[in-house]
C-alpha cells in the first residue's frame, strides 16, 4: 500500500535526517515507527501525505508515485492524526469531525450522518458532544474526535504521529484498547509513530525501530523482542523485553495439559490472559501452581514457575 | 449604564441575608442603603465648592461663585434634596427606593434652575464676551447624582432611567443654553457639522487605509520570519514620529507632487505597477523584487485612495470628478503641501501600529497543531487561511481595529494644525482665543464620538467571534 523506495531527507546546512530508506506497509497492516527523538519517525510519516518533500527517492501510494500526485488532494484520502489534535477550537464537535467531508462537498445531511457514526465508533454520544466545542472535552475525547475526523473521509491509509502522548497513562492505556477494537472495525492501512516501545507493542502489527535516520529492525513484536538486530534495538526494547514477550503470549502456550495430581485448592487464571500476567500471580500466589480455566470455568490447563524454563 | 450597574449591586450589599436565607425584603430594609447617604453627603459637600464661575470678558480671570452668593432659593432647593437623600438612605422604610429616586429628580431640576437663572442675571447686560461657566460645585454634584442613582438603583429599579430622563430633560429644556459652552456652540453651529463630517471621514478613511496597508504587511511578517523585524520594527518606528516633523516633512513633497503630476500619469504608473507585480509574481524567487514593486505602487496608489474615500465620505463630488479627468493636476484632486492630503498620510501611519501588531498577534495565536491539522486534511492555502487561520484571529485584529480607530479619532485634532479641518479646528480657536469654553466645543465630541465608536467596534467584535473562542 505505502512502499518507500530509496527515501533520503536532508536539509540545505547538511542535516541528514533520513538515509536511504526502504520500506513497505501492506494493505491494512498497523506498521509502528519507533525510535528516539531526532531519529527521523515523524519526518519519515510527514513524508507520505507530503508535508514535507523527500531529497530523493521515491513514495509510492497504491501504486502510484505519490510526487505526481497533487498534495492537496492526496492529503483528502489521507487520514491525519497528530499529538496536539489540532481540534478547530471554533468549530463544534460535528463541524470538526465534518471539515474533510465539507471540503469535497458532501451533502450536510449525509455528512452529519456520517459524523454521528463516526463518534459512535470512537465511544462519543453524538447528542451529548456533536454540539459542544472542543474546550469543553478533555484531552482524551478530544483525540477520539481528533480520530473521528480523520476516518471521515473513509481513507484508505490513515497517519497517526504520536496521537496518545499527550494524555496521562490510564487514559491511554484506554484509548490504546478503543483504538485495537477501532482498528478491527475499520481495517486501514495505518502508519503510527511513537516513542513508547510499550504501546508500539500491544497495538502493532509490525515495528519499525529507526536510529539516526536509518532503519535498524523491522519486524513482527514478537520477533523484535526474541530477535533483536543489534545492539541499538536490544537497548531500545529495554532489559525487560523476555517480560515484555511475555506479555505478547497467551498463557496457553506454555501450560501443560490438566493432572489430577495435585489435590489442594489452586489459584486460578483465566485462559484469555498473558504469560506474562500469569507469572506475576505466580510469584504472587502461595502454591507453585495456577489452573487455567476458559470462560465456563472449566480447568483446561496448569502452568508452574518451571514453565517458563521451555520457553519456546 | 445605570441599570447594568445597579443589577450588579445587589448580591455584593445584601449577600449575607442571602446565606442566612432571611426573606430579602425584609432583610434589606434592616440596613442602612451606604451608597444613597454617600451620594447625598457629596451632594451637601458640593456647597463647599464654587459652583459657576463669571468672566466678564476673555482675559480676566474670572470669578468663582459659591452656592451662598448664588441669588434665587433654588440652590437652597438642591442642598436640602441632597440633605434629605443622605438621610433617606439611613431610613429603614420599603419607600425609600421610591422617595429616594423622587428627591433625585427634585436636585436634579433644583440644580439646573439654579444654573440658569444665575446664568442669565449674570449676562444681563455684561457684553459679548462675557461668559459664565460651571465650576467644581456642579461637577460634585453630577457625582453626587451618579453615586446617589447607584444607591437608589439597589432598591428600585425604575431610578437609573428616570434619573436619566432628568437629566436629559434639564438639556431639552435648555437650561444649560446661557453657559459658556453653549454659547460658543452657537457661535460656531453653521461649521460644526461640516468639521464633525470632515473629523468623521479623515478618521475612517486613515484607518481604512491603513488596514488596507496594514493587514497584508502583517500576513506577510507572519509568513515570512525574516520581514518580521521589519514590518513590527517598522510600524513601531513610524508610530514615533511626531505629527508636526511629519507635516513639515510632507510639505515640500506633496506640494511639488500636487503642483506638477496629473491624473492621469498616477493612475498610469499604479496599473503599469500593479501589471507589473501580477507578471513577476508568476515567477519563482523574485519575492524582493516583488515585494519592491508592490511597495513603490502601493506608496503612490494609497495617498490618491485615502483622498478618494476622504472626498466620497465628505461627499466633495469636485474633488471626486477629478480622478476620472486625466489631464488634471492632482492639487485639484486634493493633493496639496496642506489640507486634508498630508493629514491623512500621517493619520494612517499612526494607525497602522495597532492593526499590523494587532493582526499579527491575532495569526501567530493560531495554534500549530491547527494549522497542521488543516493542512494534513487536505485544506489548500487558502482554506487554511479562510476555515482555520482567520476565524481565530479575527478578534484580535477587530481589537487593532478599534485601537486604530479610537487613536485616529483623537490624533484627527492635530489636522487643524495643516489647514485640514476637523473638531481640532475649534480646538485651535479656543486656544487662540483663550476660551475655554470653545475647546470644549471642540474636544468633548472627540470624546463621545471615540466612546460611541469604541462601543460599537466592541459590539462588533462579540458578534464575529466565533461561539468557541468566547
Amino acid at each position: 500500500m505505502i512502499e518507500f523506495i530509496g527515501v533520503s531527507k536532508s536539509y540545505n546546512v547538511g542535516t541528514v535526517i533520513l538515509e536511504n530508506i526502504h520500506l513497505s506497509v501492506e494493505r491494512g497492516e498497523l506498521v509502528i515507527l519507533i525510535g528516539p527523538s531526532g531519529c527521523g519517525k515523524s519526518t519519515l510519516l510527514r513524508l507520505v501525505n507530503r508535508m514535507i518533500a523527500p531529497s530523493s527517492g521515491q513514495i509510492l501510494i497504491g501504486g502510484k508515485d505519490s510526487a505526481l500526485l497533487d498534495p492537496v488532494e492526496l492529503r483528502r484520502g489521507i487520514g491525519y492524526v497528530i499529538q496536539s489534535i489540532g481540534l478547530f477550537p471554533h468549530m463544534t464537535i460535528f463541524e470538526n469531525v465534518e471539515v474533510v467531508p465539507s471540503i469535497l462537498g458532501t451533502a450536510k445531511p449525509e455528512r452529519r450522518a456520517r459524523a454521528e457514526a463516526l463518534l459512535h465508533t470512537v465511544g462519543l454520544e453524538p447528542s451529548v458532544y456533536g454540539l459542544r466545542y472542543p474546550r469543553a472535552l478533555s484531552g482524551g475525547q478530544q483525540q477520539r474526535v481528533g480520530i473521528a475526523r480523520a476516518l471521515a473521509a473513509d481513507p484508505d491509509v490513515m497517519l497517526m504521529d504520536e496521537p496518545f502522548s499527550a494524555v496521562d497513562p490510564i487514559t491511554r492505556s484506554g484509548l490504546q484498547d478503543e483504538f485495537l477494537r477501532i482498528k478491527r472495525e475499520i481495517n486501514k492501512t495505518i502508519v503510527f509513530v511513537t516513542h513508547d516501545i510499550d504501546e508500539a507493542i500491544k497495538i502493532g502489527d509490525r515495528v519499525c525501530v529507526l536510529n539516526a535516520g536509518s532503519v535498524q529492525q523491522f519486524d513482527t513484536p514478537e520477533a523484535l523482542l526474541r530477535a533483536p538486530a543489534n545492539d541499538f534495538v536490544a537497548s531500545f526494547l529495554g532489559e525487560d523485553r523476555e517480560l515484555k514477550r511475555l506479555s505478547l503470549m497467551p498463557v496457553t502456550a506454555l501450560m501443560r495439559p490438566p493432572s489430577s495430581a495435585g489435590l489442594e485448592p489452586r489459584a486460578s487464571i483465566l485462559a484469555t490472559s498473558s504469560a506474562r500476567d500469569a507469572l506475576s500471580q505466580l510469584m504472587g500466589a502461595s502454591g507453585r501452581e495456577l489452573t487455567v480455566s476458559d470462560e465456563a470455568g472449566r480447568i483446561i490447563g496448569q502452568i508452574a514457575m518451571s514453565d517458563y524454563g521451555r520457553n519456546p | 449604564m445605570f441599570n447594568a450597574g445597579a443589577s450588579h449591586l445587589p448580591p455584593i450589599f445584601f449577600s449575607s441575608s442571602f446565606v442566612k436565607g432571611a426573606v430579602v425584603t425584609e432583610a434589606r430594609d434592616q440596613r442602612v442603603n451606604a451608597i444613597t447617604v454617600l451620594g447625598g453627603a457629596i451632594g451637601v459637600l458640593s456647597a463647599a465648592l464654587p459652583w459657576l464661575l463669571f468672566r466678564p470678558n476673555r482675559l480676566v480671570q474670572g470669578n468663582a461663585l459659591f452656592a451662598w452668593q448664588l441669588s434665587g432659593p433654588w440652590h437652597w432647593l438642591a442642598l436640602l434634596a441632597w440633605a434629605l437623600i443622605a438621610l433617606i438612605g439611613a431610613w429603614r422604610s420599603n419607600l425609600r427606593g421610591y422617595i429616594g429616586t423622587a428627591l433625585l429628580v427634585v436636585a436634579i431640576a433644583a440644580l439646573a434652575l439654579t444654573i440658569s437663572s444665575n446664568a442669565a442675571l449674570l449676562l444681563t447686560d455684561a457684553g459679548e464676551f462675557a461668559r459664565v461657566s460651571v465650576s467644581g460645585g456642579v461637577w460634585l454634584a453630577l457625582v453626587a447624582v451618579y453615586v446617589a442613582a447607584f444607591g437608589v438603583g439597589t432598591e428600585t429599579k425604575f431610578a437609573a432611567p428616570i434619573v436619566l430622563l432628568a437629566l436629559l430633560a434639564t438639556f431639552a429644556l435648555g437650561a444649560y443654553s446661557r453657559l459658556g459652552p453653549a454659547v460658543e456652540y452657537a457661535a460656531v453651529s453653521d461649521t460644526f457639522f461640516t468639521e464633525l463630517l470632515r473629523h468623521f471621514a479623515l478618521s475612517v478613511a486613515a484607518v481604512i487605509v491603513a488596514v488596507v496597508i496594514g493587514v497584508p504587511l502583517a500576513l506577510l511578517a507572519v509568513r515570512n520570519s525574516k520581514l518580521e523585524g521589519l514590518v513590527l520594527g517598522g510600524a513601531g518606528l513610524l508610530q514615533t514620529i511626531p505629527s508636526l516633523a511629519l507635516f513639515g516633512v510632507l510639505l515640500a513633497p506633496l506640494a511639488w507632487v500636487g503642483r506638477s503630476v496629473s491624473v492621469g500619469a498616477v493612475l498610469a504608473i499604479i496599473v503599469v505597477g500593479a501589471l507589473l507585480s501580477l507578471a513577476v509574481s508568476r515567477l519563482k524567487g523574485v519575492l524582493p523584487v516583488r515585494l519592491i514593486l508592490v511597495g513603490i505602487t502601493a506608496i503612490i496608489a494609497l495617498p490618491m485612495l485615502a483622498v478618494l474615500i476622504y472626498n466620497a465620505l465628505i461627499g466633495n463630488l469636485g474633488g471626486l470628478a477629478a480622478f476620472v479627468q486625466p489631464a488634471a493636476l492632482l492639487s485639484s484632486a486634493g493633493i496639496r503641501g496642506i489640507g486634508a492630503a498630508p493629514a491623512l498620510v500621517a493619520l494612517t501611519i499612526y494607525a497602522l501600529l495597532p492593526i499590523v501588531v494587532n493582526t499579527f498577534v491575532g495569526m501567530k495565536s493560531v495554534p500549530e497543531g491547527v494549522i497542521d491539522a488543516a493542512k494534513g486534511m487536505g485544506m489548500n492555502p487558502r482554506q487554511v487561511f479562510l476555515r482555520a487561520e482567520l476565524p481565530i484571529a479575527i478578534p484580535a485584529m477587530l481589537t487593532g481595529l478599534r485601537g486604530a480607530t479610537v487613536l485616529s479619532f483623537g490624533l484627527t485634532t492635530v489636522a487643524a494644525l495643516i489647514g485640514g479641518g476637523g473638531l481640532g479646528f475649534f480646538i485651535l480657536r479656543g486656544v487662540d482665543a483663550n476660551a475655554p469654553d470653545l475647546i470644549l466645543v471642540g474636544a468633548a465630541p472627540i470624546v463621545i464620538l471615540a466612546l460611541a465608536i469604541d462601543a460599537a467596534l466592541r459590539a462588533l467584535s462579540a458578534l464575529v467571534t466565533p461561539k468557541g473562542l468566547r
